[in-house]
């Protein structure tokens, strides 16, 4: 009813609607905006079917054998199994949900939800295929984003308390005798509502910045490397970019010296607008408000020893 | 919002994926290997909405990890769901353009990453070959001299006011090309002067109100322009042009 009630204004509105998207601006931010939406939501639903797969058949049992039992060691293999699934951002979210869903540790879950789309081969190809001239940057890439997973899961060890999570998300899927296809599709349903609603929020966000961060920004800052790493770590968060195209766009601002680019590529993946908003519709806000900037900190840290250790200086 | 009101809107953000990938409009957001990837989730958005449709008419109760959780009762969820509305309006009712001159102003004036280009790489066959924009920078890049200088070439682009910072005798407007490497978010710009010895370039003028004003143009690029002293923007020396319509796909990748 409700639904109607939007879709019958909205097309009584259209002229209006219209006659906003003279503006270069506006016009450029809804398609920016339109982009995000269509790039992500196979993204997000790709998530949701490993998701659905996790609750139907994969169950906490079979879990438990693989992943070692002290959290530890769990964080680093949970954050290596990042390596091999081929996702952005946007699908690591329900996938990590679900793992926590199933009895992972949620320290090891986020250490998967930072890895997976960060260090997986798709990513790394596209790091290497946009600076033909410093394949360096795809080693420094891979171990700053590896330090950060695990080390935001180590701490999490450490500082994270149980009622950063609903508990509502610790509980698998009652066997009520459901048949498992009808558990897969309802639990994928229920994860795009979920989520999906919180993507377009993130993508509104993201729309909203890259039309208005001027490209001043980063001019002139070639000359100040902690004032550009400030300023690019900033961006990553702001642009939200996929972290497969995000290479792209850190090779195209060619003035920067390495690092600055570097700590773009690392924070961008880990903490951005998108994910922040998918975060508090997936885990909750309270979790979201901590998670976000510890990851930030941590990021930033990690991406500047990484690059130091691996450019042997500011590149 | 109820269950029955996620279905629907499930099945409106799954037909209008599956839209915009049969009509082709799609090309205007993503790239083209995105299709496979939006019509199976468009496909899929519509089952599982329909799955649960038909199952909640048969009595069934749903079952997820959530059952019976506590702050959305009997499978509601939260506000934040009815954003999905949005693109499915943006992508019905108000038809949008594909990123054209207007991105030139904000994050997307900077410049494209050329692509790794051997300096002797040869020009394809035939009398004045089509380049693209990308293809034309790359090359100026690795040799400001090499084989794209020694012989006409055909390119195609908008008009935009010139970005003119070096020498080469740029009199007239650029014509610049916008390259996206995953969806329209990361759209960088790509541009060439045009120089106009033999004065062919009147008339060719950035759009207005009305939209960007493509052409094709034939020309030869100066040689040793495209070096990081004019910003990696070579001069194309114009012999011809003629108007063209949007070209589709839009961009160049």
């Amino acid at each position: 009813m409700a639904l109607c009630a939007t879709l019958l204004l909205a097309t009584l509105l259209q002229g209006p609607l219209v006659g906003l998207l003279d503006a270069p601006t506006v016009r450029t931010g809804a398609t920016v905006f339109v982009a995000i939406c269509v790039q992500a939501l196979p993204f997000l639903v790709l998530g949701t079917l490993l998701s659905g797969v996790l609750a139907a058949w994969v169950s906490p049992a079979v879990l438990r054998r693989v992943l070692p039992t002290r959290p530890a060691l769990a964080v680093p293999v949970a954050g290596a199994a990042g390596l091999v699934l081929p996702g952005c951002e946007c699908a690591s979210v329900p996938v990590a949900r679900r793992l926590i869903g199933q009895g992972v540790p949620e320290a090891a879950a986020c250490a998967f939800l930072l890895a997976a789309p960060a260090i997986n081969p798709v990513v790394l190809v596209a790091t290497a295929v946009a600076f033909p001239d410093h394949p360096e940057m795809v080693g420094a890439r891979l171990l700053g984003s590896a330090a950060t997973a695990v080390g935001v899961g180590w701490l999490l060890t450490r500082v994270g308390r149980p009622g950063w999570i609903p508990a509502r998300l610790r509980h698998p899927p009652p066997d009520d005798g459901t048949p498992r296809w009808a558990v897969f599709s309802e639990t994928v349903r229920h994860d795009v509502v979920d989520a999906g609603g919180f993507l377009v929020l993130g993508g509104l966000a993201a729309a909203a910045f890259t039309v208005l961060v001027p490209r001043s920004w980063v001019d002139g800052l070639a000359g100040h490397v902690v004032l550009a790493v400030a300023v690019m770590a900033l961006l990553a968060v702001l642009l939200a970019l996929c972290s497969e195209a995000d290479a792209f766009v850190a090779a195209s601002l060619s003035a920067l010296p390495l690092l600055p680019r570097l700590v773009f590529l690392v924070v961008g993946p880990a903490v951005d607008v998108k994910l922040v908003a998918l975060q508090a519709g997936t885990f909750g806000r309270a979790f979201a408000l901590r998670f976000a900037p510890l990851t930030f900190v941590v990021a930033v840290s990690c991406a500047v020893l990484a690059g130091l250790l691996v450019f042997g200086g500011t590149g | 919002m109820t269950r029955d009101t996620q279905h629907v809107l499930l099945v409106l953000v799954g037909g209008v994926l599956i839209k915009i990938v049969l009509d082709g409009s799609y090309l205007r957001y993503v790239r083209p290997w995105s299709a496979t990837p939006v019509l199976v989730v468009g496909v899929v958005l519509v089952a599982v909405a329909l799955v649960a449709l038909v199952r909640d008419l048969r009595g069934r109760s749903p079952s997820t990890g959530d059952h019976g959780h506590d702050h959305h009762p009997e499978g509601r969820a939260g506000p934040a769901a009815w954003l999905l509305v949005l693109p499915v309006l943006a992508l019905l009712l108000v038809v949008l353009p594909a990123l054209g001159s207007g991105a030139l102003a904000g994050f997307g004036a900077r410049a494209a990453p050329t692509v790794a280009t051997p300096a002797d790489e040869p020009l394809p066959p035939g009398e004045a070959p089509a380049l693209g924009l990308l293809d034309v920078v790359s090359r100026t890049s690795a040799d400001p001299h090499g084989p794209v200088t020694e012989r006409e070439i055909t390119v195609t682009g908008f008009v935009a006011p010139s970005v003119a910072t070096g020498a080469g005798g740029a009199d007239g407007p650029d014509l610049a090309r916008l390259v996206i490497s995953c969806c329209a978010a990361d759209a960088s710009a790509v541009r060439l002067h045009l120089a106009d010895p033999s004065g062919r370039l009147a008339g060719v003028v950035p759009g207005g109100a009305e939209g960007d004003r493509w052409v094709t143009i034939r020309g030869r690029v100066v040689a040793g322009t495209g070096t990081p002293a004019d910003g990696h923007v070579p001069t194309l020396s114009v012999t011809a042009w003629w108007p063209i319509a949007t070209p589709d796909p839009v961009y160049e990748y």
